[in-house]
């Protein structure tokens, strides 16, 4: 899926966030508060924090979009940033279970009423636990998101080849974990 | 051939939804607006470690002096389209919205429907407000030297940071404060050293007041007499009365829902009595229901509920999501065409996940075996939504 192109604010509506016009700053959420909210609780597979998450990411991008050279880069800027949130808290979250800070395990906000689907639902995201960081946020944008490699190297500011290599490398890990878990290979093949 | 990379991301595509109401999108965007438009927009960067320290105590001095100095006064904002609020001014809720006052140290005031209340002061972390009428629900941010007073009727409530329920009637003179997190100390009439009340607790009051007015109006002085010193007003004689000082308050639905409690929410209607609950429950209440029957695996009481939604409150956000989610419940179920009539109903009326309904109806016909209806949806789709989250099933279908 290529990034909204028509979310990409004009010059003018770029130079009122950078001063902070409080009619600007709305209008910056409306655009992206949809798409970044949803990336961020797919990424991390429930809605915790997300809301924090989502201000913390407007706020950099708010806080940064002065240093940005081309308007019609601003849909991969912005996504770029969520990126940044979304792999430092995977981490965050990986360090609080490793120390038993955080007790609470990653169950998605899977539908309470299909028992299969949640446990399908469960599984999955325990899967994406073993990739890393990184590899877990390329492969939801790309496989759930279906953001473009294009508009991915954009926001990671990468080369195409790179993001093709990491991607191959986080589809190889996550098929190769689907592989040992049968319930969950069942899942997936369950619609096809 | 679909490889399992890719199967997981449409499960995930199509499970895990993301769901947002228009008043929650609204809310979040009120707190960005506040907290982007107080901070400081150019980031301090230290240079060197004496140059941290100079700068380290030029802050302390700073904030001292903004502690000190009056005119820092706390901004806040008032409704979802986050319009600058002014001090003094009356800000009334509708009759069937909550009214959201947002400060920019994060704490805000959601005036319930009906209620109204006013900021009569602001101050560097302190704020002076009135509730005239009605309920507020306050989430008051702690941090130190913060400090809010506010008052309602002859009562006022002194708080540093908690989250509480305020409701004042003027008629009936009746006060009541609710707790759900923290300690605050309530004052006014019998109890003017204060009374404590922390934690869930619940503290109701009310005043009975008797004027006497028994006594004749003064007769008018002559114009040659020499003028009297203005009186003094007849002080009312108040009785108060503090009935319940703390008594634990059932929680709402909605605060069982966010527990996850679905079983009290469902064993609480059936108490009420489901008619009777149908008949009487909030927009809020009944949404509430749905979930907790949905969710405990009781669809044919979730559906009742939601068209009681839809019948009850016809015309509001509220019996718009319900469509929505009744067409959820119908495409779960295997129900298709009725699932695709539900979504057709919450896109006509015009509801904020129209891309994902149109998907859905669009991947409901599709299951349902219709071709031709199926592909006229995924042109209409990739028409409305070309970046939506079905964008790509939808060129599948209409290549």
């Amino acid at each position: 899926m290529p990034l909204p192109r028509g979310r990409n604010p004009d010059a003018v509506l770029l130079r009122e966030i950078v001063e902070g016009r409080p009619t600007a700053i709305a209008e910056l959420f409306d655009r992206y508060g949809g798409l970044v909210r949803r990336m961020l609780t797919r990424t991390l597979g429930n809605a915790h924090d997300v809301d924090d998450l989502a201000q913390e990411t407007f706020l950099t991008v708010i806080r940064r979009c002065r240093t940005l050279r081309d308007v019609n880069a601003f849909d991969s800027f912005v996504i770029g940033i969520a990126i940044r949130v979304a792999k430092n808290e995977v981490r965050k979250r990986r360090l609080r279970r490793l120390v038993g800070l955080d007790q609470a395990n990653d169950v998605a906000a899977a539908p309470s009423h299909d028992p299969v689907a949640r446990e399908g639902i469960r599984r999955l995201y325990r899967a994406l636990d073993r990739l890393d960081a990184g590899s877990r946020v390329l492969f939801v944008l790309r496989h759930v998101e279906e953001l473009e490699l294009t508009e991915l190297a954009k926001a990671e500011n990468c080369s195409l080849a790179t993001v093709k290599r990491r991607l191959a490398r986080a589809d190889q890990r996550f098929e190769s974990i689907a592989a040992g878990d049968p319930l969950l290979r069942t899942f997936l093949r369950r619609n096809t | 051939m679909l490889t399992d990379s890719e199967l997981a991301g449409r499960a995930l595509r199509e499970h895990v939804t993301v769901e947002t109401s228009a008043t929650a999108h609204a809310i979040e965007r009120a707190r960005l607006v506040t907290a982007a438009t107080t901070r400081p927009s150019d980031p301090w960067r230290p240079v060197a470690v004496t140059a941290f320290l100079a700068a380290a105590l030029a802050l302390v001095v700073v904030l001292w002096q903004r502690w000190q100095t009056p005119q820092d006064a706390m901004a806040f904002t008032v409704g979802p389209d986050v319009r600058a609020g002014e001090v003094g001014l009356y800000y009334a809720a509708t009759a069937d919205a909550a009214l959201p006052l947002r400060f920019s140290d994060g704490s805000t005031v959601a005036v319930q429907p009906s209620g109204g209340v006013r900021v009569q002061r602001t101050g560097n972390r302190q704020v002076a407000l009135f509730v005239e009428t009605g309920r507020a629900r306050f989430d008051v941010v702690h941090r130190d030297g913060t400090k809010w007073e506010v008052a309602a009727g002859p009562y006022s409530v002194s708080v540093t940071g908690t989250a509480f329920d305020l409701m004042w009637n003027p008629e009936t003179r009746s006060f009541e404060l609710a707790m759900r997190s923290g300690s605050v100390t309530v004052r006014g009439p019998g109890i003017e050293s204060g009374v404590v009340v922390k934690d869930t607790e619940r503290f109701a009051s009310r005043v009975t007041v008797d004027v006497d007015r028994a006594k004749p109006p003064a007769a008018v002085p002559p114009a040659s007499a020499a003028p009297e010193p203005p009186r003094s007003p007849q002080p009312e004689r108040v009785k108060t009365s503090v009935e319940t000082p703390v008594e634990k308050p059932a929680p709402s639905w909605t605060e069982l829902l966010a527990k996850g409690d679905y079983a009290s929410i469902v064993r609480a209607a059936e108490e009420r009595g489901i008619d009777q609950a149908i008949a009487d429950a909030s927009a809020d209440e009944l949404r509430a229901l749905a979930d907790a029957a949905r969710f405990s695996g009781r669809p044919a009481l979730a559906q009742r509920a939601l068209l009681a939604v839809r019948s009850r409150f016809a015309g509001t956000k509220a019996a718009t999501g319900a469509a929505f989610v009744i067409g959820r419940m119908a495409d779960t179920s295997g129900d298709l065409r009725s699932a695709v009539t539900w979504y057709d109903r919450y896109l006509a009326e015009g509801g904020p996940l129209a891309a994902e309904a149109a998907g859905r109806k669009m991947v409901a016909l599709r299951r349902a075996g219709d071709a031709a209806a199926s592909r006229a949806a995924a042109v209409e789709y990739l028409q409305r939504f070309p970046t939506g989250p079905y964008a790509r099933q939808a060129r599948e279908l209409a290549p």
